[in-house]
């Protein structure tokens, strides 16, 4: 399939695409955080921030959303990203200076030296070195952490041997096969932030080897946030720490993350000025961006796009007939008005639209003459077996089951929707891996193609809940990985590819790329937005 | 020896209690049991299914289901509820926030439906047979059939989103005021305890609504079998005496009518308390209460397994504790009960 | 609202009222023995029902049909307006209830004749079985019968099977403990003595002569059951684990409306609402007054 690629959509272009929701959202997103006087570190008021439920545990490891938000104020990471003046989003592939002021790799691409910023402080006082670097990472890995330790393989890091303490200053790191894709701007992550090894062995109980007890109520770090006051089930407290030595100094006084399970009363605090920064559901959004007192962002978010796929050995869907008929039957526009009510990104492809390599495939547009013709000459015309699509109840993937199921209905395809917990879901989809059709999303951890396929479609992958299993696809996911960032070319030959075989054999159908949204209060200014959905609260000022 | 007719009327029913309660906590273990998924699946997703095994073993989840009942009695016993994989928290503790939020609230709600109920159910009784009996059933048949839940969110939408009179439905205090520290655990006793006159009114504006909706599903109980009980009460002969001696009827109704028409009402608890915990899982859930219904729920929906026992055990024991209660305050009451047992 | 409706102990006015009765007048005094409010109820109740049984001819959309006519106010079109998948309010409303009904009334109905089996079968035989079965009637009903009734349908899985099931599981002790007290206080009466004296078999008294006698409390019970059992499936669906899309039923559409309802589309849920409201106030309102009218044992406490 030869296609007209553009290589790289800028966030900038990807970001106008969608700011057309909310015209004047442009001016307030430019990002130009000013410098604090020493007198404005920490002076702000308190800014609260909506999250629907308590966290288990503050551990960076365990990646969940708030977490994630709360441990990137807490904790450093040794690099970060550069975020774009014109958008607020951080680049992945942009690395610039956080806990190590400077690095290098060696020219056989198989060291990596960091060098730590020696003004860097915990908030006890006590210096950050390389030997913390090392317990942390240790910890992740001698402790198995799930989806923590799972991210730091991912960037190549397998063994504790393969770092060194060179000195307290020092950390070098060894990869054997070399470099990969996501070495380097793998430390930028919440997986690979860092922490006191002495608060913690001062801390713990005997038993608690790696902290994990320790750390569900306690945390030592060097961030610009420091742990407060916590009531559970309620909120947590975040103060600032006005003696933070690096360059994100916070101005807001505290941040309270306070727990609001329900969306619509998350809308209403954000509504009315009681709260200021809170994620919602497309609806409350759609409320939202007319208030005065709140405004919303919505950007495409990396490589998450939303599929409906389905295995294609069961009836109906081993009659490829049928499936090129569900993928023409399927009402796009009317997903993105009535199930994103906007907030969600339309997509013409699995890669995504801000994705490298992403080129719009005429394939996914609705045509339901064509998809009934398709039906009436397949094996199953006139006699279509039904067939049961398990969704989480109250999801947005259920809301867009109930327009699809209506859509497949006219075509003569009887589609079920079978509403569960999201644990019973969870048991079905990741426990058991066996959902004949799913409606799925996931968004990884880097924007690319071949990263999410690696989690979606690779043979006994997690996130495979189909049990799909293509060996020429499970081998040219792998060999991407390890192809440095520099030779896109390459990469773009596994990654065209691989689309031939999804597309080509009609193995699922993209319904929408869901966006990172946002609400934050209209006088809060320099809203950024890191990969995996979190903002950094320290470079938020508020508006001139 | 002969032992006297009571005691071993309350013997027995604290026998009879015992057999409940264990029945209860072996139903309240299945329950969690048979809750879909296990908590190792989607919390490890990765693993391979040696290791996730391995993690159930460590469990305790490849036991045998008597041996693991035996395992959870023995440490319920201990006061050891178990862990909270959704608050990473001891059940033990996260219960410790969650009652008094539950209980302050069911205390406003149970004094709003009596304030409610005990004037319908008089006026009812007074006034038999009027226009003004008529009004107080269609009032109180109203009250139990209007649906908590959307009661509660469509108060929540005229009052607080149209005329912003009450303040926002996120639970116990606005986001505004941090949590008074305290021993009682409500937070309005607990603030006035310490001079933070501020946060108990604005703890106390919180309640309102859910409180409302929540004592509303008592207030017709609490109306019939005040009702009931003083029609009984004023046919008594006592009244009817001093009606003929002149007595005002007001004191009459509310001072000698009422005081024996109060033994059946007060009996009545074990039914209330029944019914303000399971309306609690409903209203809690809509007004963001951080209490044990909302635990409860959320437990169940997430497949947090201790928690689903331990609540179900605590509020199938509540419920046996205060019928057991009742049952023994009847049986000094109304001598017939205790004299069954005499022979 | 809540699990349980136990009736109260209530007595009503009997208010006679002989002159000049008409046919009709006739019925409405037998039956309603004067009580206009238990007649408003059965009117109420009749209007509902017969809503759900004709509900197909009534419905002026598919009431499954999603179209991009989303959340509508009200208009001759729409009569209840749109929902968020622009489907008719009116229509869907109109099928739920006709749901509703037979699901709450297959709940009842099998805890009626399950629950009053067992009632039926201890009292009369008495013993060991009956202590048994009663000491496991307290303990089901000291449970949070709607937590109960979340995990049983999370074990099950989503759907209306579910729901019945469920419903017949939490009522069956209401019936075994009711219909029991019956059997025990009727079976030392005369004239079961004089059946079993002319040569009845047990069986045959038990089902002849007691079980026909058990009825006024069942009916009693039956209609404030079905309130409670309407509320029930609307309650667990508002807590998320109701019936399978696009199923119309009450509690669905007011959970789903609610969500809704901050941005304006009050007509979402209010309709469905109502309707919900109305069922269960006519409900009880019956089942109020057959109380006082069948069992003037209870009326006189």
């Amino acid at each position: 399939m030869a296609m007209q690629r553009s290589l790289f959509l800028s966030p900038l272009a990807a970001f106008l695409m969608v700011s057309a929701i909310g015209s004047t959202a442009m001016a307030q997103t430019a990002f130009a955080p000013a410098a604090l006087t020493p007198d404005e570190v920490g002076a702000g008021p308190r800014l609260i921030y909506l999250h629907n439920e308590y966290p288990s545990t503050l551990d960076p490891q365990n990646t969940s959303a708030f977490v994630g938000q709360l441990a990137m104020e807490m904790f450093d990471t040794l690099v970060t990203y550069e975020i774009d003046p014109a958008t607020g989003i951080a680049d992945q592939t942009k690395i610039v200076p956080r806990l190590a002021e400077s690095w290098e790799i060696s020219d056989d691409n198989k060291t990596l030296t960091f060098h730590l910023n020696p003004a860097a402080k915990f908030w006890d006082g006590s210096a950050v070195t390389a030997e913390d670097v090392y317990w942390s990472i240790e910890r992740a890995l001698a402790g198995r952490m799930g989806w923590g330790t799972t991210q730091i393989e991912t960037g190549g890091i397998f063994a504790i041997d393969q770092m060194e303490v060179v000195d307290p200053q020092t950390l070098k790191i060894t990869y054997p096969d070399g470099l990969g894709r996501y070495s380097l701007r793998n430390f930028a992550s919440m997986s690979l932030t860092v922490m006191s090894k002495a608060a913690c062995e001062a801390g713990r109980a005997a038993e608690d080897e790696w902290c994990v007890d320790w750390i569900k109520s306690n945390a030592m770090g060097s961030g610009p946030y420091m742990l407060g006051d916590q009531q559970s089930g309620e909120y947590i407290i975040a103060t600032a720490n006005k003696e933070y030595w690096g360059e994100a100094k916070p101005y807001y006084s505290e941040v309270m993350f306070r727990v609001v399970p329900d969306a619509q009363t998350r809308m209403l605090l954000l509504e009315s000025g009681e709260a200021q920064i809170g994620f919602l559901t497309p609806n409350e959004y759609s409320v939202l961006q007319n208030s005065p007192n709140a405004k919303v962002f919505s950007v495409p978010s990396q490589q998450d796009v939303a599929v409906l796929r389905w295995k294609p050995d069961v009836a109906p869907f081993d009659d490829p007939k049928i499936r090129e008929a569900v993928i023409k039957a399927i009402p796009y526009d009317r997903l993105i008005a009535e199930v994103c009510r906007g907030f969600c990104t339309p997509v013409q492809n699995l890669v995504g639209v801000n994705t490298p390599g992403y080129v719009a495939n005429p394939l996914f547009t609705t045509n339901i003459e064509s998809a009934k013709a398709l039906v009436a000459e397949s094996t199953y015309a006139g006699n279509v077996p039904s067939f049961e699509v398990p969704v989480v109840n109250g999801s947005t993937n259920m809301a867009a089951g109930v327009i699809i199921q209506d859509a497949l209905r006219e075509i003569g395809l009887d589609m079920q929707i079978k509403p569960l917990t999201q644990n019973a879901f969870d048991d079905v989809a990741w426990g058991e891996r066996d959902l004949k059709v799913s409606i799925h999303s996931m968004g990884p951890w880097w924007n690319d193609f071949m990263y999410w396929t690696y989690w979606m479609y690779r043979t006994d992958s997690a996130t495979n809940h189909i049990q799909y299993s293509n060996a020429t696809l499970d081998k040219d996911v792998l060999d991407a990985l390890l192809i440095p960032q520099e030779d896109e070319a390459d990469y773009m030959v596994l990654q065209d590819e691989v689309l031939d075989i999804l597309n080509g054999e009609y193995l699922a159908a993209p319904i929408f790329q869901v966006n990172w949204n946002a609400a934050v209060a209209s006088n809060i200014c320099n809203v950024n937005k890191f990969p995996w959905g979190t903002i950094a609260f320290s470079w938020l000022r508020p508006c001139a | 020896m002969r032992i006297p007719p009571l005691t071993i009327y309350i013997l027995r029913r604290v026998a009879i209690s015992l057999v409940v309660l264990v029945g209860v906590s072996a139903i309240a273990f299945a329950m969690s049991y048979l809750l879909p998924s296990d908590p190792v699946t989607s919390r490890y997703p990765d693993i391979t299914n040696e290791q996730r095994e391995e993690m159930r073993r460590q469990m305790g989840l490849d036991q045998p289901l008597v041996v693991q009942y035996a395992r959870y009695m023995e440490s319920v016993f201990r006061g050891d509820f178990g862990k909270s994989f959704g608050t990473g928290n001891t059940v033990g503790l996260d219960l410790a926030i969650r009652i008094p939020a539950t209980l302050e609230l069911a205390i406003f709600g149970i004094v709003f439906g009596v304030l409610a109920g005990l004037p319908m159910g008089i006026l009812g009784a007074v006034y038999r047979g009027s226009w003004i009996d008529h009004v107080m059933r269609v009032t109180n048949l109203l009250a139990q059939s209007i649906p908590a839940f959307w009661l509660g969110v469509t108060l929540i939408f005229w009052l607080y989103f149209q005329l912003r009179v009450v303040p926002s439905p996120i639970g116990r205090l606005s986001p505004m005021f941090t949590a008074p520290v305290g021993n009682t655990g409500f937070y309005t006793i607990d603030a006035m305890l310490a001079g933070r006159w501020d946060v108990a009114w604005a703890a106390f504006r919180q309640l309102l609504l859910p409180a409302f909706v929540l004592g509303l599903g008592v207030v017709s109980p609490i109306a019939r079998i005040t009702r009931a009980a003083m029609s009984d009460s004023l046919k008594e002969d006592y009244i009817t005496f001093g009606r003929a001696l002149g007595l005002k009827s007001r004191q009459l109704i509310l001072g000698d009518a009422f005081r024996g028409a109060m033994i059946p009402i007060v009996t009545t608890l074990g039914f209330i308390v029944a019914n303000v915990l399971a309306g609690a899982a409903i209203v809690e859930t809509v007004f963001a209460w951080p209490g044990l219904g909302r635990y409860a729920v959320t437990a169940i929906t997430t497949s947090d397994m201790a928690p689903v026992s331990t609540c179900i055990l605590l509020i199938a024991s509540s419920v046996a504790v205060a019928n057991l209660l009742v049952d023994i305050s009847y049986a000094f009451i109304d001598p017939r009960i205790r004299n069954e047992y005499a022979q | 609202m809540n699990m349980r409706s136990e009736p109260m102990n209530l007595p009503l006015p009997i208010v006679q009222s002989t002159l000049r009765r008409s046919p009709w007048r006739r019925i409405y005094q037998g039956i309603f023995n004067g009580d206009a409010l238990g007649f408003a109820g059965a009117m109420l109740l009749a209007v509902l029902l017969v809503v759900a049984i004709i509900g197909p001819l009534l419905v002026t959309h598919d009431p499954l049909l999603t179209t991009p006519k989303t959340l509508l106010p009200p208009s001759i079109e729409h009569w209840l307006g749109t929902d968020h998948f622009g489907r008719d309010v009116f229509s869907r409303t109109v099928t739920s209830l006709r749901i509703d009904f037979i699901v709450a009334g297959l709940g009842v109905t099998g805890a009626i004749f399950i629950g009053s089996f067992i009632g039926l079968v201890c009292g009369y035989l008495g013993g060991w079985l009956d202590e048994l079965v009663m000491r496991l009637v307290d303990i089901v009903q000291s449970f949070p019968l709607l937590l109960i009734a979340m995990v049983l349908i999370l074990v099950m899985g989503p759907g209306v099977e579910s729901i019945v099931i469920v419903t017949v599981l939490i009522n069956i002790p209401t019936y075994a403990r009711v219909i029991r007290g019956e059997a025990l206080s009727r079976k030392t009466l005369e004239y079961i003595d004089a059946a079993r004296c002319s040569g009845a078999s047990e069986a045959s008294i038990l089902f002849r002569h007691l079980m026909p006698n058990t009825l006024s409390p069942i009916i009693v019970h039956g209609s404030l059951n079905l309130a409670a059992a309407v509320g029930n499936v609307a309650a667990l669906s508002f807590l998320g684990v109701g019936i399978r899309p696009p199923t119309p039923d009450l509690g669905v559409m007011v959970a789903e409306g609610t969500n809704y309802l901050i941005q304006g589309a009050w007509w979402m849920s209010i309709g469905p609402g109502l309707v919900l409201a109305a069922t269960i106030f006519s409900l009880n309102l019956v089942g109020d007054c057959l109380e006082s009218r069948l069992d003037p044992r209870r009326a006189e406490g």
